[in-house]
């Protein structure tokens, strides 16, 4: 019994030890950039009158949206509080939701993969790392497994990244996006055509095969789950939700069916969808370091294109409806 | 059932330990009905379809071992069917024909029906899960049985040696000898906690292997062999690959071994080593010696020996080891890309064997300052050898094995992420710059680190560790404390993977 007692008392050991490691560990230019976006964005945003804009996706959000043009085109203030796919779609909501009033407009391109995450990938994004280390307080406001999971969210592959990472970031390591590449309002700038050319092979690779399933958007999914209480909320709130398309290469074929899905979801809720001509799908030439990010150029021209669209639906009285419920 | 899963770890192992000990006060067949029973819901748990057939290859592999016993001894007069040897044919032959049926029939229809240019409906279908060690499992007790070799038809005792649930599904390939004896013993019937605890400590090292080693490098390799078949993969992608897969099968077969050990030692069982320090071998005979051990020996004894192995001069040995080695390719799966997995280790082999009757003769070989350059070259060509094999091995098909070949020889560049170049320059001596290397990992800078990172642990741990057995009990028990939380994390909030050997 006496070895019993002693690989039991290792195992806590273990287990001291690792909370230990990870509650030092961090990730400063990958959890602590999206910490220091969201700190970034939020503060702007409270500095912002309502009706203002805002718009909350992955990172095609922050990539192919200019809010400069937006607030040009529909004279109310924006701020692009999109940060990346990997967060919790419910982390960010309940980040954002308290500071969406009467008369906002969330203008939501969501990437069609979101569409498609389980309750189980939400909440196995790299939020977790950031509650543990930044917002703790969130938190030990949510239930118990949620806070279990967050402290188990460290792994090795964590360790590696993380001690590399704060190697790196001592040594002055340079990020490519960070709250210094982003315009005041939370845009991405400066991802020229020119400096997206290290990223041509990578985009031609990312090409290949056709991309099938890429856009699919399901009949039911956890974020939908998620979402329709969202949506509902802000009807009753007076926020207006707009559904959008995220941008894709046009050699990626989005099927007519997965966006009269979407369609029929946010309008479902009394809410609204807009869909451009060109159904945000773009060259391939438009596109920076993934499949999903618009370059500097075709991000304003995407903009553009949106504002107008945006402005003339918010112009014909648009706001939330009486919604019909999810589902046929 | 997967070892790797809440449900083995938190519900199916402590109520078996449990029940089979709690049963031991009152009988012990009771106990050992509890443990075969346990191990047959441990099997059906995956797919329970596939529960007659495991019982009835045991009823009828259990009847003709009675009936090969039962044989009168050869040179007795009798009718040829009523003869050892033609009973312990027809015995083999009818588990070869379950085995080629479900195993290698589609592989079977579908060259046939190419060769004669015919369309086949040889569609894949779901393999029962463990077959391949079941049936050798019991073609070797068969031959035990007609060499007097094994003498326990007890069919309780039988039954849980065949479906045992720490070997049953991926090995240790067992000899009856070396476990009835074991089942008939008083000892694992009385419940201790020193062994219990030594056996966990060592299943939790297994759990480590797997969880958190393997299975990073099965991220990585999937990266690339998931793309060579439509891609080119540069140098660094192909090499990342080739290796991760070297890895992830090592730590995942080496993982499996260690918990399938673990699980026996916690009732007083000892399974036969599975592995000893495989990529340590300085030449492939020797890689052979350390890697699946009981599946070698099971070729050595049950193929190579009874082909004549090396009693019939030097020409016949090399052809028995290629026969032996394509086999033991074909054992692993039905498709060519084993087949060339087995050829390639057979050549190897048969290489080995030349330059062995070349080398002894050779002065160089004795002098001392040629031992440390030596040994590094042979391990160093034994090593690339046995990754090119593993190329064959994980490659869907063979364009995407010689896909990945061709990058690894650098013939479609040699990229690493810009950022990583611009950080260490003179990696730019070495490679191209790109924004982002698709296949390299994740594509990411930091996936690239992490990669290049678990590799050189990786490989640290494989050439420098000790193996299992040689470590001190104490060493073991202590690295619990690194490994144990690390292991529970991807147990309870990563998803189970299947090991690597169950598809075999």
């Amino acid at each position: 019994m006496k070895k019993m007692l002693s690989l039991a008392g290792l195992v806590v050991m273990s287990v001291l030890l690792y909370l230990a490691v990870f509650s030092v560990v961090h990730r400063p230019l990958v959890v602590g950039e999206i910490q220091r976006n969201l700190d970034f964005k939020l503060a702007y945003a409270k500095t912002l009158p309502s009706p203002k804009i805002v718009i909350l996706a992955g990172s095609n959000g922050r990539y192919s949206h200019r809010c400069e043009m937006l607030t040009q085109a529909t004279g109310l203030p924006c701020v692009n509080a999109s940060i990346g796919v990997g967060i919790g779609l419910d982390f960010q909501l309940d980040q954002w939701r308290p500071l969406l009033k009467r008369g906002d407009v969330v203008y939501m391109p969501l990437e069609y993969s979101q569409y498609r995450f389980s309750f189980a990938e939400m909440h196995g994004g790299l939020q977790n790392a950031l509650m543990v280390h930044s917002q703790r307080d969130y938190l030990l406001s949510l239930d118990a497994r949620r806070i279990a999971a967050a402290y188990g969210s460290f792994d090795l592959p964590f360790l590696i990244h993380g001690l590399g990472e704060m190697a790196l970031e001592r040594k002055g390591f340079w990020r490519r996006s960070s709250t210094e590449s982003l315009t005041p309002q939370g845009d991405e700038k400066g991802h020229t055509a020119e400096a997206g050319k290290a990223y041509e092979g990578f985009l031609l690779e990312a090409t290949k095969g056709g991309n099938i399933g890429l856009s699919k958007v399901p009949d039911t999914s956890d974020t939908l789950t998620l979402l329709e209480p969202f949506l509902t909320q802000m009807r009753s709130d007076g926020v207006t939700v707009v559904g959008g398309l995220p941008t894709l290469p046009s050699s990626v074929n989005v099927d007519r069916a997965d966006t009269e899905r979407l369609r029929s979801f946010y309008s479902g809720q009394g809410q609204q969808f807009l869909e451009l001509a060109n159904r945000s799908l773009y060259p391939l030439s438009c596109f920076f370091d993934t499949l999903s990010h618009l370059n500097e150029p075709c991000q304003v021209a995407h903009t553009a294109a949106l504002g107008g669209a945006l402005a003339q639906l918010l112009a014909s009285g648009a706001s939330p409806k009486e919604g019909r419920g999810l589902g046929p | 059932m997967l070892f790797n899963s809440v449900a083995f770890l938190f519900v199916f192992l402590p109520c078996t330990l449990l029940g089979f000990f709690l049963a031991a006060r009152l009988s012990q067949r009771l106990a050992l009905a509890w443990l075969t029973l346990a191990s047959l819901f441990f099997y059906g748990w995956w797919n329970p379809v596939w529960l007659p057939l495991l019982l009835a290859s045991i009823a009828c592999n259990l009847g003709l071992g009675r009936w090969i016993g039962r044989l009168p001894q050869p040179g007795v007069a009798g009718p040829w069917w009523r003869s050892r040897k033609a009973a312990l044919t027809m015995a083999i032959a009818a588990n070869l024909a379950l085995l080629i049926h479900y195993k290698y029939g589609g592989f079977l229809l579908s060259n046939v029906s190419a060769v004669m240019g015919v369309v086949s409906d040889s569609a894949n279908h779901e393999l029962p899960l463990g077959i391949s060690f079941f049936t050798f499992t019991q073609i070797a007790f068969l031959v035990d049985v007609y060499q007097r070799r094994a003498d326990d038809f007890d069919p309780l005792r039988y039954g849980l040696f065949v479906t045992y649930f720490p070997h049953l599904i991926a090995g240790p390939l067992l000899h009856h000898r070396e476990m009835m004896p074991q089942f008939a013993r008083d000892d694992i019937f009385r419940f201790n906690a020193s062994r219990l605890a030594d056996g966990s400590v060592v299943f939790i090292l297994g759990l480590f292997k797997k969880t958190v080693l393997a299975d990073a490098f099965g991220r990585y390799a999937s990266a690339g062999f998931g793309a060579a078949g439509a891609h080119e993969l540069t140098f660094y992608e192909a090499w990342g690959a080739a290796l991760s897969y070297t890895l992830q099968l090592y730590f995942d077969f080496s993982g499996y071994s260690d918990m399938a050990i673990g699980l026996a030692m916690m009732i007083g069982v000892t399974l036969p080593l599975n592995f000893y320090s495989p990529y340590k071998a300085r030449n492939i005979t020797e890689f052979w010696r350390r890697w699946h051990m009981t599946l070698s020996r099971f070729l050595r004894d049950y193929l190579y020996i009874p082909l004549g192995g090396n009693r019939q001069g030097a020409l016949r040995q090399r052809v028995n080891l290629m026969i032996t080695m394509l086999l033991g390719g074909l054992w692993h799966g039905a498709g060519w890309t084993f087949v060339i997995w087995g050829g390639l280790h057979g050549l190897y082999l048969v290489i080995h064997q030349g330059w062995r009757s070349l080398a002894s003769g050779l002065p160089v070989m004795a002098s001392p300052l040629w031992t440390i350059p030596a040994a590094t070259l042979s391990w160093s060509l034994t090593f690339l050898a046995v990754v090119i094999g593993w190329v064959f091995f994980r490659a869907q098909d063979l364009p995407t094995a010689f896909s990945v070949l061709s990058g690894m020889a650098g013939m479609h560049g040699a990229l690493l992420p810009d950022q990583l170049i611009g950080f260490m320059p003179w990696l730019e001596h070495v490679a191209d710059g790109a924004g982002k290397v698709a296949f390299l990992a994740d594509g990411t800078v930091m996936g690239a680190v992490e990669m290049f990172t678990m590799i050189g642990l990786g490989m640290g741990l494989v050439l420098f560790a000790p193996v299992m057995g040689a470590m001190k009990p104490l060493t073991r028990y202590l690295l619990v404390v690194p490994c144990a939380a690390l292991a529970l994390q991807r147990v309870v909030y990563g998803t189970s993977s299947e090991f690597l050997y169950f598809q075999f």
